[in-house]
């Protein structure tokens, strides 16, 4: 029926806007119909020729079809070309680091509550996966990196320094950037203009779900070692050791930072006997404990408590520092025996 | 009776099953219990927790939204196609097709909440996860959150149009969902007139609240027996007052 409806002129090429209707009366403008008699001056037109039209239609619809789905994808295309280079245009009024600044817009945990409609637990996970991805966003860049590379020796020489001094108590080296082991171990972002809303953040997550014992000692451990916010990260594990009194780890991690930031031997073996008698402990921090007891000092302790710190953490990265660190630090305690 | 109210309990529950509103909000609920899955790789830390937080309340979700998308048109389609009227013209009360009805929705909704509950156990185990007491014990609870949603979705389709149903639905959900908010409210509210309305608004809301012990879940927290069989009995009683109410109101009702 489509077919038959509309029919171009005879023996002329598809015009664009000339669809003809085969039963109307002849057009004026040359134009003939498909069932019309003959016209004076004009061709002959025969009935026998209505399957020739309408194939001749058909053609022409497809083509015409074809031809205005290639004028809408590349309308889109263009279309999406544009969009694409508005939001570039608009990131860059918003500023090099949008996913930190989200950071600042944060509702309070109340108004969480309510979006997430009592599933606090739920709304928890999702803000520490933010607090993730901003912690993996501003991970060690190139030229940190560059930087580590370029002062590895003088940082080891200033680690060995640091550990054959570890016996006298420093307790001025609370941040991070006068501590050489982490200069090694570690990157740092204190200077990241949003990284005091990290423990915002974190402080959050852990008032949702206070039970949730992953963002205590790993937000304190990212919030120590990689923004140098030591006070910050004792408060989320001494927050972490009130609500979750049967966990291991946010004591253990206290203990850690104890140990590293305060050289606070005393304190550090306390904490790491008490997680050390949490139920749930793993082997490696009894381990510990007992080997705190046995008296291990300086370079012993630091290793010792490194080795620890390595079977514990469940960040690659993490990981793969803390072997270099150990590695490091064995073949200087085998040098040392040797001589 | 019964075997009338079965009738149309065995029509309702195929006609639910065969409704296409199901399969997109499964198909959300199955993208929903993936995405968990993947976030939860991306957590530094107790991944299997976070498969239980946000699978828990996905499959609760999908379930309230089956039951609220699906219960709005019930009644008033019918009413309002007229097919209806040859039912009833059968010597069949208004009240066991209500109750027919009823019962033959609550069946599907339950059946498609559980068998994504089923997928949210089988991903659990995946990821190690421990398939507790306290997990079935919450899926328990989950699932009268989901009966009292269906209960309210008929009892506003017997007298109002779909849009006005869903409306009212979704207020009461969220409503009660955050009663314990409700309740804090009141009790800092001032002591003045209002005071006594506000505090029967809170006794009459339906107090979703009471049904989520998710955390309990998750944290693998001791149950509280007590609260599961009081919980069970106040999910019961309200939907048994919801079924009364939309009796009286649609045994008034002019079909005409």
């Amino acid at each position: 029926m489509g077919a038959l409806r509309k029919c171009p002129p005879f023996n002329s090429p598809p015009q664009s806007g000339g669809e003809k209707d085969c039963n109307s009366k002849p057009q004026s403008g040359g134009e003939k119909d498909c069932n019309s008699k003959p016209q004076s001056g004009g061709e002959k037109v025969h009935n026998s020729n209505r399957p020739n039209c309408a194939a001749s239609s058909s053609f022409s619809h497809r083509e015409r079809d074809c031809r205005s789905l290639t004028i809408g994808l590349i309308l889109i295309a263009l279309g999406i070309l544009v969009l694409v280079s508005l939001a570039g245009r608009i990131e860059k009024t918003i500023g090099e680091d949008p996913f930190a600044q989200s950071l600042l817009y944060i509702p309070h945990e109340r108004l969480l509550h309510w979006a997430a409609l009592g599933d606090d637990g739920a709304a928890a996970d999702l803000l520490w996966l933010r607090a993730i991805f901003y912690i993996a966003a501003n991970d060690m860049d190139e030229a940190q990196e560059k930087w580590m590379e370029e002062n590895a020796e003088q940082n080891r020489a200033r680690l060995e320094n640091y550990h054959a001094s570890a016996d006298t108590v420093n307790r001025d080296a609370l941040d991070a950037r006068q501590n050489p082991i982490l200069a090694i171990m570690f990157f740092w972002n204190e200077n990241s203009p949003y990284a005091p809303h990290l423990f915002s953040v974190l402080d959050k997550v852990t008032n949702l779900d206070s039970l949730f014992v992953t963002p205590y000692y790993n937000g304190a451990l990212f919030l120590s070692m990689a923004y140098g916010r030591y006070y910050e990260a004792r408060r989320l594990l001494d927050k972490g050791i009130m609500n979750c009194p049967t966990r291991w780890e946010p004591i253990y991690y206290r203990g850690f930072l104890r140990l590293f930031y305060e050289n606070d031997k005393t304190g550090a073996m306390e904490d790491i006997s008490l997680a050390a008698a949490k139920s749930n402990a793993p082997s490696f921090v009894l381990d510990l404990a007992a080997r705190l007891r046995a008296g291990l000092t300086g370079r012993d302790a630091a290793l010792a408590f490194l080795y620890s710190l390595y079977e514990a953490a469940e960040d690659r990265d993490l990981k793969k520092r803390l072997e270099e660190v150990i590695k490091t630090m064995t073949i200087k305690q085998y040098n040392t025996i040797v001589e | 009776m019964a075997g009338r109210i079965l009738a149309v309990a065995q029509t309702t529950f195929r006609e639910t099953v065969r409704n296409k509103v199901l399969l997109h909000i499964l198909g959300f609920a199955g993208v929903m219990l993936a995405l968990s899955w993947i976030i939860s790789r991306w957590s530094v830390g107790e991944p299997e927790k976070i498969v239980a937080d946000i699978g828990l309340s996905a499959t609760t979700l999908a379930g309230v939204a089956i039951a609220l998308f699906s219960g709005i048109a019930l009644v008033w389609g019918e009413v309002e196609q007229r097919t209806i009227l040859p039912i009833l013209a059968k010597p069949l009360p208004r009240r066991e097709y209500l109750i027919g009805k009823f019962l033959g929705f609550s069946a599907a909704v339950q059946v498609v909440y559980l068998a994504m509950c089923t997928v949210l156990i089988l991903l659990l185990a995946i990821v190690e996860s421990g398939i507790t007491h306290q997990l079935f014990a919450a899926i328990y609870l989950s699932m009268w959150e989901v009966e009292i949603v269906v209960a309210l979705a008929l009892l506003f389709s017997t007298f109002n149009t779909p849009t006005v149903s869903a409306l009212y639905t979704v207020i009461l959900f969220v409503v009660g969902r955050l009663s314990s908010d409700v309740r804090i409210f009141v009790d800092r509210y001032p002591e003045t007139a209002a005071k006594p309305l506000l505090e029967a608004v809170y006794a009459i809301i339906p107090h979703l609240s009471y049904f989520n012990i998710r955390r309990a879940a998750v944290h693998t927290l001791p149950l509280d027996w007590d609260r599961l069989l009081y919980s069970t009995f106040y999910g019961a009683l309200y939907c048994v007052i919801l079924m009364t109410i939309a009796i009286l109101v649609f045994r008034r009702r002019d079909l005409a």
